[in-house]
C-alpha cells in the first residue's frame, strides 16, 4: 500500500492524463451537440500528448537544446517531443475537417443537435 | 533500384496526389490520365517487388541511411508486397470505373479532388503495410483515416455528409487508443522499431505485465473501430451505402483490410505468439469475430437497399478474417490472408455492379429492381458470380479461403473447433439466404416484355467488372500462386 | 516545482470540465483556448519548448479561429 502512494506521488502526470482522456472520451460519446463532440476529441488527443511527453521527463534534466557551450548534464528525452509535433498536426487536421463537415450539416439539416439530425434523416429516407 | 522500390511506390503516389490540384488549376482534362498512369505504374512496380520478395527474401530499406534504432526502417516482406499488389491493382480498376461514373454522382468542382483523394489513400495504404516503425504506421493510419470520410462526404448530399461525419468521429475515437498503445509500448520497451521492441518486450512483460496487457487492449479497440470489428462496426452500413460507388468499392475492398494487416503486424511481429497465448486476448477476438459473422448476416436479411445489403455482408466477411487470424493455426492464418485478397476482389466488384445499376436506373431499392437481369445481362451475371463466390460455391475463389479457415477450425480441435466450423457453415447458408432473392428478382422478376439490351453503359464501366469477375473465376480454378504466397506469409507470421 | 505542476494540472481538469458543460458555444471555445494555453505552459514545465510553441500556435491559435468561424456560420447557443 505504501508503494502505491509513493508511485502516485511520483507519476501524477499520468493520472491526470488518464482523467482528461476519460473526460474527453465520455464527452464525445454522450453530448448531443456536434461542437461539443469535436471539443471532446481535442481534449482526448491533447491528454494523450500529455501522457507521451511526460514519459520523457528526466529528474533534474534540462530542455534538449544545444546552446552556446551547453555540454553535459542530463537532458530530457527529445524523442517524444518530435513525435508529438506530428500528433498535434494530425489532431488539428481532424478538427478542421470535422468543423467543415459541421458547417455542411447545418446547411442541410438546420440544426446542430445529433439526435435531431438522426431523426430528421430517418423521416426523409 | 530494386532496393528502393517500396519507397518509390509510396513517394510517387503521394507526389502525384500533391500535384493534382496544380494540374487541375491549368488543365482540368489531364487529371484522370495522370492518375491512371501513376496508379498503373505503381501496380507494375509492386508486381516486380512481389517477384523479388518471393525469390530472394525481405527487402530492408533505411530511410535517410540511418540504421534502425535511430532511423525509420521499411521492410517489404511477403505480406507487405502482397497487400501492395492488391491495393494498387484494385485502385487502378476503380479509377478506370470512376472515369465516366463520377460525372453522375459528384459535382463538377469536386471531381479533381476525387482523384487526389484516391491517389493519397492508395499511397498511404501501401505505406502502412510495408513499414516496420510504429510511429510511421500511426502517421499512415491517420492519412487513410482522414481520406476515408472525405471519400464518403464528397457526394455532397444530406445523407452522405451525415454518414461521413459519423465515420469521421468514430475513426477519430479510434486514433486515440492507437496512440496511447504506442505510448505504452514506448514506455516499457524504449524502442519504436517493431523488431527491436519485440526483442525488448520479452523482458518487459516480466516486470510490467499489466502495462503490456493494457497496450494490447488499446490496440485492439483502436484498430477494431477502424476495421469494423463486431460491436464497433456501427459506422459501416451508412458510410458504404451513401458514398459514391467507386469510393465504396475502394473503401470496402481495401481500407477495412489494411487496418487488419496493421493489427496483425503489431500483435504477431511485436508481441509474438508465445506471449499472446498467456492472455485471454485471442478468446475475446474469437468471440467478437463469431458475433460479427452471425449478426452481420442476420442484419443483412431485412435490408431493402442493395448497397446496404452488400455493406452488412462486408461486416460478416471481416468477421471471417478476424476468426481466421485469431485461431492461431497454420491453415486458418493462410485462409485469412487469402480471404483478404478474395474479399477485396468480390466486394469491389459487387459495389461496382451496384454502381452500374444505380447509374442507369436511378434507384437502389431492391423491390424496384425487378427484371434488371434482362436489361443488364453482363452486370448481373458478374453480380451473381460474386454472390456465389461469397457463399462459397466450389470453383470460385471464396470457397478456397473458407475451406482453409474451416480446416484451421478443425485443426484447432476440441468442441470449440467444431462450434466454429458450425458457425462458418451456418453463415454460408445465411449468405445464400439474402443474396438469392436479389438474383431471383433480377433475373425472373419484372415484366417480360422488355427487350433485352446489352449494357448501354459505357465500356469503361463494364470492363473493370468483367476483369474482376474473370479474376474471381481464375483464382477459383488455379489458386496456386496466391495460395503459396499466403501460406508462406502465414508461416512467417507464426514465427516458423 | 511540483506544486506549480499540480496546480496547473488541477486547473486544467477544471477547464476541460467547464468547456464541455457550457451551453454558450462561444464561451466553450474561449475556455478551450484557455485550456490549450495551460497545456502549453505544462509542456514548458516538462522541458519541451518546441511542443509548447506548436501547441500555442495551433491549439490556442488555429483551432480557436476555425471554431469561431464555424460558430459564426451556425448557431451560437446550444
Amino acid at each position: 500500500m505504501a508503494e502505491a502512494i509513493i508511485a502516485l506521488g511520483q507519476n501524477y502526470f499520468f493520472y491526470y492524463a488518464l482523467i482528461l482522456f476519460m473526460v474527453g472520451f465520455y464527452t464525445t460519446l454522450s453530448h448531443s451537440n456536434i461542437l461539443k463532440k469535436i471539443i471532446g476529441i481535442n481534449i482526448m488527443e491533447t491528454s494523450i500528448f500529455l501522457f507521451f511527453v511526460a514519459l520523457g521527463y528526466v529528474e533534474g534534466g534540462q530542455a534538449p537544446i544545444m546552446g552556446r557551450g551547453a555540454e553535459g548534464g542530463p537532458y530530457m528525452n527529445p524523442l517524444p517531443s518530435a513525435l508529438i509535433l506530428t500528433g498535434i498536426v494530425v489532431s488539428v487536421s481532424i478538427t478542421a475537417f470535422a468543423l467543415a463537415l459541421m458547417v455542411k450539416l447545418y446547411q442541410f439539416y438546420g440544426t446542430l443537435d445529433a439526435d435531431e439530425i438522426v431523426m430528421l434523416r430517418g423521416e426523409r429516407e | 533500384m530494386i532496393y528502393q522500390l517500396p519507397v518509390l511506390i509510396v513517394v510517387q503516389l503521394l507526389l502525384g496526389s500533391f500535384i493534382m490540384p496544380i494540374v487541375g488549376r491549368f488543365k482540368n482534362q489531364l487529371i484522370p490520365y495522370i492518375s491512371l498512369f501513376l496508379m498503373g505504374l505503381s501496380h507494375v512496380f509492386s508486381i516486380i517487388l512481389l517477384f523479388r520478395v518471393v525469390q530472394e527474401g525481405n527487402i530492408h530499406y533505411h530511410l535517410g541511411n540511418w540504421a534502425p534504432p535511430w532511423g525509420i526502417e521499411i521492410v517489404a516482406d511477403l505480406l507487405g508486397a502482397y497487400m501492395a499488389v492488391i491495393v494498387t491493382g484494385i485502385g487502378f480498376l476503380v479509377l478506370v470505373f470512376a472515369w465516366r461514373h463520377i460525372q453522375r454522382e459528384i459535382n463538377y468542382a469536386l471531381r479533381g479532388w476525387f482523384y487526389t483523394l484516391v491517389l493519397l489513400i492508395a499511397g498511404a495504404m501501401v505505406g502502412m503495410v510495408i513499414t516496420n516503425d510504429l510511429f510511421n504506421m500511426y502517421v499512415m493510419v491517420e492519412i487513410v483515416s482522414l481520406c476515408g470520410p472525405a471519400l464518403v462526404a464528397i457526394r455532397n448530399n444530406r445523407l452522405a455528409v451525415e454518414a461521413g461525419f459519423k465515420y469521421l468521429i468514430m475513426i477519430a475515437l479510434g486514433s486515440g487508443p492507437i496512440l496511447f498503445g504506442i505510448a505504452l509500448i514506448y514506455m516499457i520497451t524504449g524502442h519504436l522499431n517493431m523488431t527491436f521492441a519485440g526483442q525488448e518486450v520479452i523482458n518487459a512483460i516480466q516486470e510490467y505485465p499489466r502495462v503490456a496487457l493494457l497496450a494490447q487492449a488499446f490496440f485492439i479497440v483502436g484498430f477494431g473501430v477502424k476495421a469494423a470489428l463486431f460491436p464497433l462496426h456501427v459506422w459501416l452500413p451508412d458510410a458504404y451505402s451513401y458514398a459514391p460507388s467507386p469510393s465504396s468499392a475502394l473503401l470496402a475492398g481495401l481500407a477495412a483490410k489494411v487496418y487488419i494487416v496493421g493489427l496483425t503486424r503489431v500483435l504477431f511481429n511485436l508481441y509474438g505468439i508465445e506471449m499472446l497465448s498467456t492472455t485471454p486476448l485471442f478468446t475475446i477476438l474469437k468471440i467478437m469475430a463469431v458475433a460479427g459473422i452471425i449478426m452481420g448476416s442476420i442484419m443483412a436479411l431485412n435490408q431493402k437497399d442493395i448497397k446496404r445489403l452488400v455493406a452488412y455482408s462486408s461486416v460478416a466477411q471481416i468477421g471471417y478474417i478476424f476468426l481466421g487470424l485469431s485461431l492461431v493455426t497454420g491453415f486458418s492464418v493462410t485462409g485469412a490472408v487469402l480471404h483478404i485478397l478474395n474479399h477485396a476482389l468480390i466486394k469491389s466488384m459487387m459495389f461496382l455492379c451496384c454502381g452500374v445499376i444505380i447509374y442507369q436506373k436511378k434507384t437502389s431499392n431492391i423491390d424496384e429492381l425487378g427484371g434488371v437481369g434482362k436489361e443488364f445481362p453482363i452486370t448481373m451475371i458478374c453480380f451473381g458470380i460474386g454472390a456465389f463466390a461469397m457463399v462459397g460455391i466450389p470453383m470460385l475463389n471464396g470457397f478456397i479461403s473458407k475451406w482453409y479457415i474451416s480446416l484451421g477450425a478443425l485443426e484447432y480441435g476440441g468442441l470449440a473447433g467444431l462450434m466454429y466450423l458450425l458457425v462458418i457453415i451456418l453463415s454460408s447458408l445465411l449468405n445464400g439466404l439474402y443474396y438469392l432473392p436479389v438474383l431471383i428478382k433480377a433475373f425472373l422478376g419484372g415484366d417480360s416484355q422488355k427487350e433485352t439490351q446489352i449494357d448501354k453503359a459505357p465500356i469503361t464501366l463494364i470492363l473493370p467488372i468483367v476483369i474482376l469477375a474473370a479474376g474471381i473465376i481464375i483464382l477459383g480454378l488455379l489458386p496456386f500462386v496466391p495460395l503459396q504466397i499466403a501460406s508462406d506469409a502465414a508461416q512467417h507470421l507464426l514465427g516458423q | 516545482m511540483a506544486v506549480l505542476d499540480l496546480l496547473l494540472l488541477s486547473i486544467l481538469v477544471l477547464c476541460a470540465l467547464a468547456a464541455v458543460r457550457t451551453r454558450d458555444l462561444l464561451g466553450a471555445v474561449i475556455i478551450y483556448a484557455a485550456y490549450s494555453l495551460l497545456m502549453a505552459i505544462i509542456w514548458l514545465q516538462l522541458g519541451s519548448p518546441d511542443v509548447a510553441i506548436t501547441e500555442a500556435a495551433l491549439g490556442a491559435g488555429v483551432t480557436t479561429i476555425l471554431m469561431i468561424a464555424t460558430i459564426s456560420k451556425t448557431g451560437r447557443y446550444e
